[in-house]
């Protein structure tokens, strides 16, 4: 246990990421109107980069798909692909990864433009230490530090880090700079316990202010609102359609694809879809299964809450909030929970 | 790793029209291509666009593949006007296709509607290549109009003695149709199969699966005993895309054939 932690000073992390960002790209955040947002790290930069404090605007994902990307075997894209280190990923982001990686690199056929993105990828994870209005991870039995799906996890003690090892990649990170860690004794791991503790209770205080349910309380809610139509019409009210909850999401995975011709070139792309539009499960003749709002909104839900936990044992959703900010209909998620745990 | 978003190419051998808006096409993939019957593949025309298909050819053969497509839309508009000897893509072949095993010893009543009949027509070779193994063979069949009848010679050699019939209906007849005029649920007969060893498998328009189904279900078939193509928003074929999610299943990987047990729970299946 105890060879896993080590303290790293803020210092010795960015000589560390200087010395990566030779033969990676870093991608770390920076605040920008009260909100963080990633920015490819510029080793000649200022050190006003925010490593802790919260999950950024964009999700993990957009680190591992892109919004459109070529995938046509004619794009060269898997051997132009450069090694990449994301620094400040947070809990809720790492919980999604385990929804993409099912669907991308762990169902057959595996996504083989995904499987690279994630083997290039070196995952410097930090525990928040700051919360939103809209964060509810610990209602979702999730917590706002990671307990595995990163190589390197970080927990701002002072002006330092605690590190902890979390992969194979993450002890020869250590291993091949080992003159920027020093070894953590046990008071410090002690410490770190206090300090999740003591955040993580805050989350719960928010949760529990806000009456946000449970993950217990919410299995199975959404599957009985089914033939709730007028629940779901009520929130789809204020919708207009605009697919910013599901590009926000972490989770949110579906795609389409499209082909183009440009010149000569006959290429295939995928690019991020959204279930809130109203052509998404359209077919060719016309037919549409979801062709109301009201129902659309529903499928959204279905998706995260029933299918995923029927087909993975997980929600689609980590707690990250995300679409209940840029919702700009004022849909809370948390809200439509509170309503669907009501139906009998 | 294999790229499954890559098409093969395949070569347009012939094209027939089997009515003013549904034409077959012949193709040659550049290798190979082996399906089940039921299995779908996406099929491209290069540059523009795709959409999946059901081969509607025997499964015997992995050389030739026949596609029988409707005109109703934008790709399949351009594939209408496509000729001998032009390019189109395919990528697949997806799903599970019909289940095979449990129609073994069993009476097979099929039902088919419209453009329905191509699936359904793979499915039929599929019998017929074993004939041993399953009982009577039942193919219902219904058309809007006697024009819009697609295999209009073929069907005709489908029944044999004792082994298999054939249903034909029109919704609309005309001066020469001496058929049966009604919709298809007017034409099921189940006097001459076993009830309680039988499968029906249904495809057509939803609005005709729906009613079939609801039919079947009075006449006594068992919920499981009712195989359902669904039609549904196919695009990626590997469960990825997220469009043809039918409660737990995705139609392109866990589908598109779906007993009617396994999907009546879920919210609107049949639009």
């Amino acid at each position: 246990m105890k060879n896993n932690y080590y303290t790293i000073s803020k210092d010795n992390l960015y000589t560390l990421l200087r010395s990566l960002s030779e033969e990676s790209d870093i991608y770390i955040p920076v605040e920008k109107n009260d909100h963080l947002h990633y920015e490819k790290f510029d080793p000649e930069a200022k050190e006003d980069y925010v490593i802790d404090q919260i999950r950024s605007s964009e999700p993990a994902k957009s680190f591992f798909t892109s919004s459109r990307e070529r995938v046509d075997n004619a794009s060269g894209t898997l051997e132009k692909e450069r090694r990449q280190v994301l620094v400040g990923i947070k809990s809720c982001d790492i919980q999604s990864l385990k929804i993409q990686d099912f669907v991308f690199s762990q169902t057959e056929p595996r996504d083989p433009f995904y499987v690279k993105k994630r083997e290039e990828t070196t995952i410097i994870s930090c525990d928040c230490n700051k919360l939103w209005d809209s964060c509810f991870c610990v209602a979702l039995d999730i917590d706002p530090y990671p307990e595995k799906g990163f190589d390197l996890n970080l927990t701002k003690y002072g002006e330092d880090f605690i590190v902890e090892v979390g992969s194979d990649k993450g002890r020869k990170l250590v291993d091949d700079n080992k003159s920027l860690f020093s070894q953590a004794d046990e008071s410090k791991v002690k410490r770190r316990s206090t300090a999740r503790e003591s955040f993580k209770n805050s989350l719960k205080s928010q949760v529990r202010e806000r009456e946000t349910p449970q993950r217990d309380a919410i299995l199975g809610s959404v599957k009985k609102s089914y033939n709730d139509e007028k629940l779901w019409e009520h929130f789809a009210s204020t919708c207009i359609e605009c697919g910013g909850c599901n590009h926000c999401c972490p989770t949110c995975h579906c795609f389409f694809l499209s082909d183009e011709r440009k010149g000569g070139l006959k290429a295939r792309y995928k690019s991020w879809d959204a279930c809130l539009y109203s052509r998404f499960a359209m077919v060719a003749g016309g037919a549409n299964p979801r062709g109301h709002l009201y129902e659309r909104l529903r499928n959204r839900f279905d998706k995260k809450f029933e299918f995923f936990q029927n087909v993975l044992g997980i929600f689609a959703c980590t707690g990250c909030g995300r679409c209940t900010e840029v919702c700009p209909g004022k849909i809370d998620i948390r809200e439509v929970l509170k309503s669907t745990i009501k139906c009998k | 790793m294999q790229n499954p978003y890559q098409s093969i190419e395949a070569q347009i051998l012939s094209v027939k029209a089997e009515t003013p808006n549904i034409k077959t096409f012949v193709v040659k993939p550049k290798e190979p291509m082996g399906f089940k019957t039921g299995q779908f593949m996406e099929v491209s025309v290069p540059g523009l666009g795709e959409g999946p298909f059901t081969p509607s050819s025997n499964p015997k053969d992995a050389s030739k593949l026949e596609f029988t497509i409707m005109n109703v839309g934008k790709i399949t508009n351009i594939l209408h006007g496509m000729k001998k000897g032009d390019i189109v893509g395919l990528r697949g072949p997806y799903g599970m296709g019909y289940a095979l095993d449990s129609f073994k010893g069993k009476d097979i009543f099929i039902v088919g509607g419209g453009v329905g009949l191509a699936p359904l027509r793979s499915l039929i070779y599929a019998l017929f290549n074993e004939p041993d193994k399953y009982k009577k063979i039942i193919i219902n069949y219904g058309a809007r109009t006697p024009d819009d009848i697609i295999y209009k010679d073929e069907v005709e050699t489908w029944p044999q003695d004792g082994k298999s019939e054939l249903a034909l209906t029109v919704d609309n007849g005309s001066d020469k149709w001496k058929g049966h005029v009604g919709l298809v649920t007017t034409i099921l007969d189940v006097s001459k199969i076993d009830m309680k060893n039988a499968v029906a498998i249904v495809c057509g328009p939803p609005i005709m699966m729906k009613f079939v189904t609801f039919k079947l279900a009075e006449i006594g078939f068992k919920h499981k005993d009712i195989y359902l193509s669904m039609e549904k928003n196919m695009s990626c074929g590997a469960g990825k895309c997220g469009h043809c999610r039918v409660g737990n299943f995705y139609a392109c990987k866990d589908g598109p054939v779906f007993t009617y047990e396994a999907i009546k729970d879920y919210p609107n299946i049949w639009d």
